[in-house]
């Protein structure tokens, strides 16, 4: 519950409709905390996320929950269908004119190499485990706060990619939990169609080591420039 | 070592990103896979972190390695071990190697370094070098991501002996422990399936016999 202080503090300074999602690949069982119950419907990861996100459910899900084995797939959490590992599947779609087009942009989406057992969620505030990722839906307004928050301490630029495909899953939790940085992405058709992110939200994940960096930097920001 | 791959993401996002990733706290480096071009204004990155910088081009993907110049090398003489001892001897220690991490292993048997270079990448790592120095031979390991398996591909992950020989003929069967052992040490789940005269291996007492 060490997150809990800082939740409340994001929700004060930024107005975040719902809670920020902790998220956790588990390679064994062993790992889920005690009172976390397997997901009792079979879903898709982005609505695992929105599920932890407006209804503060909690709860693990392995393959046989997964609904959408593209995304238990870049997570390890199962192998990736092959239509999808092909890129057929998006160029039967229509995403992409050629089938190279689909096979370069499914090759290019982040995939952890590692096999896990299950993912885990929890809105942040009362998460039992520690995240490997903290996921939020934002407004793009609220999303360049914790973009300058971020570059605060160091300075640079904030580098995010996506391809439109695999969001929840790929760009906010295999490309953070891989690289350790955050991510920002505009979600993908079946986010946007079955989690029901908002046409006025965006998604970011964050390395859980961040947040406090980012909380601190969002009350700066608050002391000196007044309502963010 | 932090690995990143970033293959898709067009020059200058994937400096930006490196530079990202080595400020947030990968202070000792840094290998990042990017598609070709990519790699442009990644050694300026290097560079401005004193991080030595060097470019593999590997099929279609470019593997860039940003790191501490002064990094240490661990050093495994091999000299005297006999098949499959240096493969398991050198699998053991990749095991417990970080990604990036190297090691030099070196015998006065070129059969044996060869060996185990071929064996290298079966055991998630990857040969930097190989060649002669005086009257040994050595080649350098760099512990290596493993490979994900697509849909399509065979995972070659398990392995499983069948063991039909027991007590009645025991240098036979004390083979299937030395293939599952070298199996062991090269990462696979390794069952060994025992029937007809093997069975009698695993009954209570029958090893003291």
């Amino acid at each position: 519950m060490r997150y809990k202080k800082m939740v409340k503090e994001l929700n004060e300074l930024l107005g975040l409709k719902g809670s920020p999602i902790a998220v956790k690949l588990i390679k064994t069982a062993r790992e889920i905390p005690e009172s976390y119950k397997k997901m009792n419907e079979k879903k898709r990861h982005c609505e695992f996320v929105q599920d932890a996100r407006l209804e503060g459910s909690k709860g693990y899900a392995t393959s046989k929950e997964h609904l959408c084995k593209g995304g238990a797939g870049v997570m390890g959490i199962e192998h990736l269908p092959e239509s999808v590992a092909t890129g057929s599947m998006y160029y039967n779609l229509g995403n992409f004119e050629t089938a190279e087009g689909a096979l370069e942009t499914v090759n290019a989406v982040p995939k952890l190499s590692e096999e896990y057992y299950a993912s885990i969620y929890s809105p942040l505030e009362s998460a039992e485990f520690e995240p490997d990722v903290i996921v939020v839906v934002l407004t793009p307004k609220q999303a360049l706060r914790v973009s300058q928050a971020y570059l605060r301490k160091t300075g640079g630029r904030v580098s995010s990619d996506y391809s439109g495909i695999q969001s929840l899953c790929a760009d906010t939790v295999v490309a953070v939990k891989e690289r350790g940085v955050p991510n920002m992405t505009l979600g993908c058709s079946g986010s946007r169609k079955y989690a029901k992110i908002a046409e006025e939200e965006v998604i970011m994940g964050i390395p859980a080591k961040n947040l406090a960096e980012i909380v601190d930097a969002l009350k700066i920001f608050k002391e000196k420039w007044g309502e963010l | 070592m932090k690995t990143v791959k970033a293959i898709g993401i067009k020059a200058p996002n994937a400096a930006i990103l490196a530079e990202n990733v080595i400020k947030n706290g990968a202070k000792d480096g840094l290998i990042i896979t990017v598609s070709p071009g990519a790699e442009e204004g990644l050694e300026e990155i290097a560079k401005k972190y004193g991080l030595k910088y060097e470019v593999e081009i590997s099929g279609s993907e470019i593997v860039v390695r940003m790191t501490k110049s002064e990094m240490k090398m661990e050093e495994l003489d091999v000299t005297g071990e006999t098949c499959p001892g240096p493969i398991i001897l050198v699998g053991g220690r990749l095991g417990f190697m970080a990604i990036g991490d190297r090691i030099k292993v070196t015998s006065k048997r070129c059969e044996a370094i060869e060996d185990i270079a071929i064996s290298t990448p079966e055991m998630s790592g990857k040969v930097v070098d190989q060649g002669i120095e005086g009257e040994k031979s050595y080649v350098i390991i760099e512990k290596a991501e493993k490979k994900v398996a697509v849909a399509a591909s065979v995972d070659r992950d398990k392995v499983i002996v069948v063991q039909s020989n027991g007590i009645g003929n025991a240098e036979r069967a004390y083979a299937t422990f030395i293939f599952s052992k070298a199996a062991l040490s090269m990462g696979k789940k390794v069952t060994v399936f025992l029937l007809m005269d093997g069975v009698s291996i695993a009954k209570k007492a029958m090893q003291q016999l």
